[in-house]
């Protein structure tokens, strides 16, 4: 019974630490390691903040245009809909998607147990060859002039190769440029209707979310491989409008999350901070009382959520849109600093100046996503 | 290509060149073991290759060398043969002239 508030406490924190623009949980997880708490109580806690974290993250990515290391994709499809006056649906289709990957994980979770330790060392050969032909193909899919984003994007990705500088890069690509772009152009915000009023059917949602599960398994175990590349490939596979693609980026981050703890548990590897945390406890767990938590917290976290999805839209409507912008800016600006320094503003500038310049050029913003794919090809070749 | 995204482009290659000249040393660079050998003292982080290895009572004795500089790592409960190539976190000190790291954690790289 005491396991279960802990998962609850963890459940409130990770949605405390979700909702505050530009927060990770990676930022506070060395905390966590000096709690003396039994391993089942750590499990519960971890586990629980972890999943809550992941589905309430998408707000302010969506609303505020404030990324985190992972939600930095969600911007460019969550804007576009919050620009329509669809913040609302935007962020349940982002929670429901979330929510599905969990339902379809137990089914996955069967297959890893089968076939994973016998194709991971095969997948790993594969994957630097599938991300050359990414490149390639997200070159040819695009403007001639992409070339120049990509090369600038690439040359950025190999000098900061060996730092932690995730949030600089992706915050300056998606949620400044956005922005400054926004601001401007001197954009409006329409009312936002407060309905759950999709484009697309649950059938195409929860085929989407099925495509990010299952990406999420060939790739999600790989190291270098970000949730964001797995969601570029996505996003390349089948055709995808605003809402879709939102769906496959919020889907394949809780996807991630899930998969770095079997990651743990099946093959001993770490592909979060709240796993490295749990593999200095692991002893054996089980997985199925992983998969119990991570079914449990997200259940919790996903109707939390869609309780807070309303009033949070309510009274984002209420502000006004340029001094939001302003604000998110300033604390955009505020939060790299704490986490990455001088250095970090430095990266921050250059990267915001790409997808300024991606805009102006009328290419995806997507291509700025080689100053990941580029590097993680150099370190798996 | 207008003058705003012209100034972007230069904005970005400056932006790169930038970071290029004020990389700050990565965090987990190891030590060379010139560097170690010539202040030897306190906690290290090195890596290198063993040149030679000899035993003791208490464990192994690898020597590791380069450029003329040589150190000794003094290994307890892990098995090395000369010609690894290991990482070494622990603490140097010198003694009878030599540089000696007593290793705390010994890794093969």
């Amino acid at each position: 019974m005491i396991d279960i508030l802990f998962c609850m406490a963890g459940i409130a924190l990770g949605l405390i630490l979700g909702l505050i623009p530009g927060l990770h949980i990676n930022n506070f997880m060395p905390a966590f390691a000096l709690l003396s708490l039994t391993n089942p109580q750590t499990f519960f806690l971890v586990i629980g903040m972890s999943m809550s974290f992941v589905f309430s993250s998408s707000f302010p990515s969506i609303l505020l245009g404030v990324p985190n290391e992972d939600t930095a994709l969600n911007i460019l499809p969550g804007h576009r809909l919050v620009l329509e006056g669809e913040a609302y649906s935007a962020i349940i289709v982002s929670l429901l998607s979330g929510f599905l990957v969990v339902i379809f994980t137990a089914p996955f979770l069967l297959l890893f147990l089968k076939f994973l330790p016998l194709f991971y060392p095969a997948i790993q050969e594969l994957v630097p060859y599938l991300l050359i032909a990414l490149l390639f193909f997200m070159f040819i899919s695009d403007k001639k002039r992409a070339i120049i984003v990509i090369i600038i994007s690439s040359a950025l990705g190999l000098l900061t190769i060996s730092y932690n500088l995730l949030l600089p890069l992706l915050t300056g690509f998606f949620g400044m440029s956005t922005l400054i772009f926004s601001l401007s152009n001197r954009t409006e915000v329409p009312p936002q209707v407060m309905r759950f009023k999709p484009k697309n059917s649950l059938a195409s949602l929860s085929m989407v979310s099925f495509m990010s599960c299952f990406l999420s398994s060939i790739f999600g175990f790989i190291p270098a491989i970000s949730s964001s590349i797995v969601s570029i490939i996505g996003s390349y596979i089948r055709k995808l409008d605003s809402e879709e693609f939102l769906a496959l980026t919020s889907g394949t981050n809780v996807a991630y999350m899930s998969y770095s703890f079997f990651a743990l548990l099946l093959i001993q590897k770490t592909r979060s901070g709240s796993a490295v945390l749990l593999s200095q406890i692991f002893e054996q767990e089980s997985i199925f009382f992983v998969l119990g938590i991570i079914l449990l917290s997200s259940a919790i976290a996903f109707l939390a959520c869609m309780r807070l999805a309303k009033s949070i839209v309510r009274l984002y409507s209420r502000l006004n849109y340029r001094k939001l912008c302003l604000f998110s800016i300033s604390f955009m600006v505020m939060i790299n600093f704490v986490f990455a320094g001088f250095f970090g503003l430095l990266v921050l500038a250059t990267a915001t100046s790409i997808g300024l310049l991606a805009n102006l050029l009328g290419t995806r913003r997507t291509s700025c996503m080689a100053c990941l794919i580029v590097p993680t090809i150099a370190v798996l070749l | 290509m207008n003058a705003l995204t012209v100034a972007c482009i230069i904005l970005a290659c400056s932006g790169l060149v930038l970071i290029y000249i004020f990389s700050p040393a990565p965090a987990d660079a190891k030590s060379s073991i010139a560097e170690v050998r010539r202040s030897c003292s306190g906690a290290v982080d090195l890596a290198g290759t063993i040149t030679r290895l000899s035993s003791s009572d208490n464990g192994l004795i690898a020597e590791l060398s380069e450029n003329k500089s040589k150190i000794l790592v003094f290994i307890r409960d892990f098995w090395v043969q000369e010609g690894d190539n290991i990482s070494v976190s622990g603490k140097a000190n010198k003694f009878s002239n030599q540089c000696w790291v007593f290793a705390d954690k010994v890794e093969f790289r």
